[in-house]
């Protein structure tokens, strides 16, 4: 699967927006989430998941604790923190506002 | 992350690391399972999920380096933030870091010495093992113990591995060609280094048969020795050196930097302790020896000594000799540091003192330069800056500056310690230790997180709560200063001038008792008289009979020195600098004590004719000794003051009768085959002379012996020599070495030097102190200074337009200059009261350390608060002169 290059500067979003849905999850799961939602036309890399994952954690913005899956497997869970939230709504906010631009550079003619 | 759990990702990356794994493992795990239930083989699953995940560690690296990243990110981001304020106002950092420097650097310098010699574990394997074992008595607390005893406790115990022991001794080392030396070492027993645990670096330790008399010809040289006397040659070990003019092997060179015991002596070479049959040294009277023993693993020091007790007591009873001698037992490490803790703690808490002032006058630079930058901090709060972030951008700018002010104090203590080196008291133990280490570094970087902390927390706080509002109405670009930061600035303006008193009072008072100290009358004439010591080891001065004809051989040659005035030699020195000699005194015709255990001890010293005359000590009644005082004639002895007065009272002992020995009756202390003591007559007695109890003590009950009556009181080889000229006496020394190079070419002169130096040597603890925190109150005086200078200077700044106001509406200069130091008089008054009153109670910890002086001196109480308030107001009037001088026309244009 190629880098989805395109998912880079949307990923803290998408990270925070799937946490604040599922309450607390791994990374796998999350990842299982922006697939599912998205119809398959969101596919987050593994390998710039983490990085974020830590990333986003040293912000603050989620907190991680060790817990165990119905599966009885062993893995480290994110939940949003109440900076978190608070950092979603201004990404929300941002995110929208980019989307309202480039619609309205895209509709001019 | 917390802050605390972001340092552990920085430390602990270990655990770090295994979390990450285990974290992308599961994720890994998942995916297959998924697969699994989705029809895939359990080999390609697997395959798939890692297939997926790209570079495992790529991505493992990527996630770790996100933890650091952004924390050094935000720190990177102060420090540069912090240093481009700091460039925009250099007056303010140079002063707050060079500050800061003098109050670090001193405390680097004075950890550096209490690290080696308080904190450093003694450089032998396991030292919680090593104890040193005493011998005690009914009258003296510790002492050495007989070589008949050590084989006792070594036979009966079952808590030490081994116990060895020591004799510090010094040989003449000399080789055809060369002017002899005199090497300083140790007489060790052949177990001696298995118990420290040190081996040779070159050949080997003493063999057990070696301590055999006649096989005894065997040494082990230090690494120093070997390096300066011998170039470090290879061959060293099997070559034969001469030693007290005999021939010796050499078996071994001990480990560079091998610290022998408190290494206050240089320690060249070891030989094995060993005896002849029938020695002397050997019985069970003569306690000289220092034990050193290791203790069993999972023995404590409590077992230890249960048995030990237990052993004493059984000795006690069994031989007469040991009657109410106990044994006593101390940790290696406790025994070394000794009564040097006290003084370096002291120092130490003086020192803190110093950058606790260091720390305040800084604070109150920041809090003016703070009271500057209000509007900066509010237009940052405005724009969106939460209040922990500017906090923590103003601590990593205190941090920024302590670091530099870590990093130039450092160098500092570097320098500081050349020059310190000179003045450490020689009683200071381990002293050659002394070295900037790790330990100090880390001490260094810790005293600047503390200091930014101290001199940065409450500025950066009282910046960071500013009103923005209220901040960015106000006008102008002028210095303003809210009433809060003024109080602040002059709580802590007293604050400094309190510290400031209290180490003054504390310079003040060991000043005076320094003084005191050295007027002390010592019992001798210091001036023009020089002090050696001739050690006569060969085989011909074989025994006391040769050795004293020989001394009196070299006495003729050195009268005939001219400018001689008086030349005498004798076994002791003043001030303890001789070591000593001790003897058990009775006196025929009184009762005998009931037990040995309760026969007196006294000091007990040989002396050539003109000892009293040479060392400037007055005969106060009877008569001195004279040559005609020889072997043939009465028996005689002189007895000091305090002798006279313990055992006479006031009656007059010239005429009465001492025997160096216990009375009839008891068990003597006198050898099989040797001569008894004899009888003497006291002829007289001479004035005290200042001994091994120090300059501060009344000296010990002495008795003198003519050096030609030596026979029955025991040998001696060394003279110690005193030389009265009319000139200064070290131009002499030349001639002395030519008189006894001429007696004896193998014979060296050793330890030439004067008199007072003796002095100056006894007393040099309590002059380290002295020094040290008279340095450190200057220090704190001068800081005190800058620190009030600042203070009214910027209030003066502050009031420019009142002051220029006042001077319109009439006001006339001495009435400036009034409400201007009236600040000033009133901060200093507090400051100094406060000083006075905790300078009192911290001068109270100092009392076990002060002569002759109480710590409530007034004089020195009131030296201090005249001189710290004079200083205050002086560094005030400055800028009070300055205030005089507004120009009340620009004083109020300006806003």
């Amino acid at each position: 699967m190629a880098r989805n290059d395109q998912l880079l500067g949307t990923l803290d979003l998408l990270v925070l927006k799937t946490l604040q849905q599922l309450g607390a999850m791994h990374g796998y799961g999350i990842v299982l989430h922006i697939q599912r939602i998205s119809d398959e036309l969101l596919r987050v890399e593994e390998g710039s998941l983490y990085p974020a994952l830590h990333r986003i954690e040293q912000q603050g913005w989620i907190s991680s604790e060790w817990r165990t899956t119905e599966n009885n497997r062993r893995a480290k869970y994110y939940r949003l923190t109440a900076i978190g939230r608070r950092q979603l709504a201004r990404e929300e906010q941002k995110w929208a506002e980019l989307v309202r631009g480039v619609a309205a550079v895209l509709r001019f003619a | 992350m917390s802050l605390r759990s972001r340092f552990l990702s920085v430390f602990r990356s270990a655990q770090v690391e295994q979390e990450l794994e285990a974290e992308l493992q599961a994720h890994v795990e998942m995916r297959a399972a998924d697969s699994i239930d989705r029809g895939m083989s359990p080999t390609e699953a697997r395959h798939d999920a890692m297939r997926r995940f790209g570079n495992m560690t790529r991505a493992k690296e990527d996630a770790r380096s996100e933890d650091l990243l952004v924390w050094l990110e935000s720190l990177w981001q102060d420090l540069r933030y912090g240093a481009r304020g700091l460039r925009k106002s250099p007056g303010f950092a140079l002063v707050a870091s060079f500050t800061l420097a003098i109050g670090i650097g001193a405390n680097v310098a004075i950890f550096s010495i209490v690290n080696s010699v308080l904190l450093r574990p003694v450089a032998y394997p396991h030292p919680e093992q090593l104890v040193m074992l005493w011998s005690t008595g009914t009258q003296t607390e510790k002492f050495g113990s007989s070589m008949a005893d050590i084989k006792e406790w070594r036979a009966r115990n079952h808590v030490f591995s081994a116990i060895g022991s020591f004799d510090y001794s010094a040989l003449t080392l000399s080789a055809p060609g060369q002017e002899p030396e005199r090497a300083h070492g140790a007489e060790v027993t052949a177990n001696f280094f298995d118990v420290l645990d040190v081996k040779p670096a070159l050949g080997r330790n003493f063999a057990a048969e070696e301590e055999d008399y006649g096989q005894r010809r065997v040494v082990l040289l230090s690494y120093g020795l070997w390096q300066r006397r011998f170039g470090g040659d290879p061959g060293i070990v099997g070559r034969t050196i001469r030693l007290n003019t005999f021939p010796y092997t050499v078996v071994g060179v001990m480990p560079r930097g091998m610290p022998f015991m408190d290494n206050r002596q240089p320690a060249d070479l070891f030989v094995p302790l060993s005896y002849k049959p029938g020695d002397n040294m050997a019985t069970r009277e003569n306690h000289y020896l220092n034990v050193v023993a290791r203790m069993k693993p999972g023995v404590t020091l409590k077992q230890a000594a249960a048995e030990m007790n237990v052993i004493g007591g059984q000795l006690a009873h069994e031989f007469p000799e040991n009657a109410g001698m106990g044994i006593k037992i101390i940790p290696l490490e406790a025994e070394l540091v000794g009564d040097t803790q006290k003084t370096l703690l002291v120092l130490l808490a003086a020192v803190g003192f110093v950058l606790l002032i260091a720390c305040v006058n800084v604070a109150n630079l920041m809090l003016a330069r703070a009271a500057r930058r209000q509007r900066e901090m509010a237009v940052r709060a405005a724009i969106g800056a939460r209040r922990a972030r500017v906090l923590r951008q103003l601590l990593t700018e205190s941090l920024l500056l302590s670091f530099c002010g870590a990093v130039v104090g450092v160098l500092l203590a570097f320098a500081a310690f050349s020059v310190l080196r000179n003045f450490l008291p020689d009683t200071l133990p381990r002293f050659n230790e002394i070295a900037i280490d790790v330990n100090v570094l880390l001490f260094a970087c810790g005293a600047a997180v503390v200091t930014a902390l101290l001199f940065g927390a409450a500025p950066a706080l009282h910046a960071s709560r500013s009103d923005i509002a209220h901040q960015l109405k106000e006008t102008g670009g002028n210095v303003t200063l809210d009433r809060a930061g003024k109080r602040a600035r002059s709580v802590l303006m007293s604050g400094e001038l309190a510290l400031a008193a209290v180490l003054l009072v504390c310079a003040g008072l060991t000043v005076k008792s320094l003084t005191r100290l050295l007027g002390v009358n010592p019992g001798f004439d210091t001036r023009n008289v020089i002090t050696f010591s001739v050690p006569l080891y060969g085989a011909e001065y074989g025994s006391t009979e040769k050795a004293v004809q020989s001394h009196n051989e070299i006495l003729a040659q050195l009268h005939s020195i001219p400018g001689v005035e008086a030349v005498a030699y004798s076994t002791d020195l003043p001030l303890g600098f001789g070591g000593g000699w001790g003897k058990l005194v009775s006196f025929p015709g009184r009762p005998a004590p009931a037990s040995r255990a309760d026969v007196p001890s006294t000091m007990f010293q040989l002396i050539s004719a003109e000892y009293f005359k040479a060392i400037g000590t007055a005969v106060v009644a009877g008569r001195a000794f004279t040559d005609a005082d020889d072997a043939t004639g009465q028996q005689v002895a002189i007895v000091n003051q305090a002798f006279a007065h313990k055992f006479f009272g006031s009656a007059n002992p010239v005429g009465k009768t001492v025997l160096m020995d216990t009375p009839p009756g008891l068990a003597s202390t006198h050898l099989a085959g040797e001569p008894q003591a004899p009888v003497r007559v006291i002829v007289g007695v001479a004035a005290d002379i200042k001994d091994d109890n120090g300059l501060s003590q009344p000296p010990l009950p002495r008795v003198f012996v003519p050096v030609g009556q030596a026979k029955g009181e025991g040998g001696f080889r060394t003279g110690l020599y005193c030389l009265r000229m009319q000139t200064d006496p070290m131009a002499a020394l030349a001639s002395i070495r030519a008189a006894i190079h001429e007696f004896d070419r193998e014979v060296p002169v050793v330890n030439p030097r004067r008199l007072e130096e003796l002095i100056g040597i006894s007393a040099s603890t309590q002059r380290f102190t002295a020094l040290l925190l008279t340095l450190f109150g200057g220090v704190a005086l001068l800081m005190a200074a800058i620190g009030a200078y600042g203070v009214i200077s910027n209030s003066v700044a502050y009031r420019t337009r009142e002051i220029g106001l006042r001077v319109a509406l009439g006001a006339s200069p001495a009435g400036v200059l009034r409400l201007v130091m009236g600040d000033a008089i009133r901060i200093a008054l507090v400051g100094t009261a406060i000083g006075l009153l905790l300078g009192d109670i911290a001068s109270r910890g100092l009392r076990s350390m002060l002569f002759e002086v109480r710590p409530g001196d007034p004089l020195a109480f009131g030296a201090v608060a005249v001189g710290l308030i004079a200083t205050a107001l002086l560094a005030s009037y400055i800028p009070a002169r300055r205030a005089t001088r507004v120009d009340p026309l620009t004083a109020l244009r300006t806003e």
